[in-house]
């Protein structure tokens, strides 16, 4: 079992070398053999798996203190910075949870992208995502982690864009880059502001406060005493990173705009595992977070959980409808991390994964199926394919909270949260989740019951696609028979009963095809809250900003540009003048030149002795 | 009379040198350019000749390369002949403002 511990790096670079290996091919001729492509990737992810799930399984069971290994990467005087793999039993859970599914999804990429195009570059991005996914989980401290949490950036785009050739895919990926970028500029901030603080005012000069492992907690009770503004501003901004990338409440739209891509891509990294990284960084630096940061991200945590499972309630297209269902999950996840419940928000993690990866595999199936993404558009797909319907079935109910292992996780948060007297936050919860078990069972009916009369189907059964989502599947299910819960009591009977009305609120709704809501809200809840709207307003205010610096580039730099360009192609065309092809000119060129240096020895030579 | 020194030979070869030269650069016709080479060429040998029997009497080096020098000229001047005539032939012209084809 150690083996696996202490070569953990081949997790990290197994990927990089697939990666290598399949642009090599691109270069020689056996560039278009998708099936070796695709059993490499596998073939190293299932490696992967075994490495992850070893690890999770060794450090549960006999590892006490992490394991750490640093190499050097640069430093100067005495201050080093590291890269290195760092295994203790949070980022073997993230491990594990990434390793299992990046294997399902690239099993079912297989299948999905058997007929497109550009196989190869699909899989490279999967691969490079591993690879980064992987540094990211188990780097040793915040600038490593930074680096990742970039690459991981930069590959979620290229997958968003993936087909670029469509004008409003690459807007798209564009828009979720540049919100992306608030959180990356405001976490590489944070990190200088703390490297800056802790040399400079603090003294501590061997670079270790970047690391995770040591020294924070000393670095915490100096700081919150002498300098709290300081180290407030820092942990906000490093908060701020992780919001983000969480896609928390006012940054939400990238994640919606992400939706352009592929679907196997969106239940791979925009549902299951990089939008957990902000939750993964929370917990990384949870040692050093004030009171007042934790109630930041309680607040944040709410107000993303309710106003998104709102905002669900009310979309027609499929995937973006799990987007903001995500997003809400995810504040759930934020709300327990703030209230210091961190177990219970990292199981709510994993089922959630596990769940919302499924829900995106359906709608990929879905959208080859009936092709189209809105609900109302859809045939009675259960008379088509029961095996979709039976699993989203499966999703939905873990979902909401009514059974398999998303009751076991709600259950645990609704407990705690009760015990610890947060009754308002209780509330406020039980609302969201009667919201999630209503968009989630609307969509179910909409899409699998009813009829809209669409005949343009195209029905096929690809066996590695149904394959990947049994297996998905299995690990929706299994968390609701291995967690054992404590007690079972009226709380949870309240949260299944308000779940119950919520599904047969979405089946009367399915039969009337209308939502019970009063007027105005649910104009709010399909406008989005007017979300959208703030954002072109305020991307239209820097657009008039950007019209001054295009002026300023149109008259000032292009002119200086332009003139130069003249001037200097003005000179060259009297110097090649010189070249006329005469060779006696040449002769009498070579003749100025040799008494001009002969002159000049000879200057030098009387002036030398002159002086 | 006054003694002819290596000087007198030095200045007789460098107005040699540089009337071989001016009358390279300022020629048209290619055959006359020619001729100027065997002009500078000679100029050359006479500084040989000049430094060899004033300076080093035993070994006679520079006569030997003065030989060598003439000969060489008559071969590089026969190659020469036979380029102007194919140029000639083929250009019907034998002005050197006219056969210049390689310019920037």
């Amino acid at each position: 079992m150690e083996f696996f511990v202490n070569n953990i790096l081949i997790t990290v670079l197994l990927p990089l070398w697939v990666v290598l290996t399949i642009i090599s091919g691109v270069f020689f001729k056996y560039a278009e053999n998708r099936k070796l492509t695709a059993l490499l990737t596998l073939f190293s992810t299932f490696i992967g798996m075994i490495f992850a799930l070893c690890i999770l399984k060794y450090t549960h069971s006999t590892l006490t203190a992490p394991v750490e290994t640093n190499y050097l990467w640069f430093g100067f005087q005495n201050i080093n910075f590291y890269l290195g793999t760092y295994t203790d039993k949070i980022s073997s859970v993230f491990l594990a949870i990434l390793m299992i599914i990046s294997f399902i999804v690239q099993l079912y990429s297989y299948g999905y992208m058997k007929n497109k195009e550009d196989f190869n570059r699909y899989f490279v991005y999967l691969n490079l995502f591993n690879f980064s996914m992987t540094g990211l989980i188990l780097s040793t401290n915040l600038l490593q982690m930074y680096v990742f949490w970039e690459l991981v950036g930069v590959i979620s785009y290229l997958l968003v864009g993936f087909y670029y050739k469509k004008e409003d895919v690459s807007l798209s990926a564009k828009k979720v880059f540049i919100i992306n970028r608030i959180g990356d500029c405001a976490f590489l901030l944070g990190i200088i502001m703390l490297s800056y603080f802790s040399i400079f005012i603090l003294n501590i000069s061997d670079g270790s406060f970047l690391m995770f492992s040591s020294s924070n907690t000393f670095l915490k009770e100096v700081s919150e005493s002498a300098y709290p503004v300081i180290w407030n501003i820092i942990l906000l901004l490093l908060i701020i990173g992780a919001i983000v990338k969480s896609a928390q409440f006012p940054f939400q739209q990238w994640l919606i705009e992400a939706m352009k891509a592929p679907s196997p891509v969106s239940a791979l990294i925009h549902s299951a595992t990089m939008v957990c990284m902000g939750i993964f960084l929370i917990i990384r630096i949870y040692p050093l977070l004030t009171p007042y940061i934790l109630k930041l991200i309680i607040i944040i945590g709410l107000i993303t959980a309710l106003f998104n499972a709102f905002i669900a309630i009310s979309q027609n297209n499929i995937k973006k409808m799990l987007a903001y269902s995500t997003s809400s999950q995810l504040g759930f996840m934020f709300t327990a991390l703030g209230l210091g419940f961190l177990p219970i928000a990292i199981i709510y993690l994993v089922i959630h994964s596990f769940t919302k990866a499924l829900l995106f595999l359906n709608a990929g199936q879905i959208e080859m199926i009936c092709n189209t993404l809105n609900m109302n558009e859809t045939p009675p797909l259960r008379k088509y394919n029961i095996n979709l319907a039976i699993l989203w079935l499966i999703s939905a109910l873990s979902l909401s909270g009514l059974f398999f292992g998303g009751f076991n996780s709600k259950e645990l948060l609704l407990n705690s949260l009760h015990n610890s007297g947060n009754n308002i936050i209780l509330f406020l919860i039980l609302l969201t989740s009667f919201f999630s078990a209503f968009y989630i069972f609307k969509a179910y009916f909409f899409i699998f019951e009813t009829d809209f009369g669409n005949k343009n189907i195209t029905v096929e059964k690809d066996f590695k696609i149904t394959s990947a989502m049994m297996l998905m599947s299995v690990f929706v299910i299994l968390p609701g028979f291995i967690f054992k819960l404590s007690n079972l009591n009226l709380l949870c009977a309240i949260s299944v009963i308000i779940g119950i009305i919520a599904v047969f609120n979405a089946y009367i709704c399915a039969k009337s095809n209308k939502i019970f809501l009063p007027a105005f809200l649910l104009k709010l809840s399909c406008k989005e809250l007017y979300i959208p709207e703030i954002y072109n307003f305020i991307s239209s205010v820097f657009l008039k900003f950007t019209k001054l610096f295009f002026y300023i580039e149109k008259f000032i730099f292009d002119f200086i540009s332009e003139i130069t360009a003249k001037i200097i192609q003005k000179i060259s065309l009297i110097i090649s003048r010189i070249q006329n092809g005469n060779i006696q000119s040449y002769i009498s060129y070579s003749l100025f030149t040799t008494g001009v240096i002969f002159m000049i020895l000879v200057l030098s030579y009387i002036f030398m002795r002159g002086v | 009379m006054f003694n002819i020194t290596l000087l007198h030979y030095l200045i007789l070869a460098l107005i040699l040198f540089f009337t071989g030269f001016i009358g390279l650069i300022t020629s048209k016709n290619t055959i006359k350019i020619l001729i100027f080479i065997e002009i500078m060429m000679s100029a050359i040998n006479l500084n040989f000749i000049a430094f060899t029997t004033f300076k080093n009497y035993i070994f006679l080096t520079g006569m030997v390369f003065a030989v060598f020098i003439t000969a060489i000229s008559a071969l590089q001047s026969a190659i020469a002949i036979v380029l102007i005539y194919l140029i000639y032939k083929n250009k019907e012209t034998m002005k050197s403002e006219e056969i210049e084809e390689i310019k920037g």
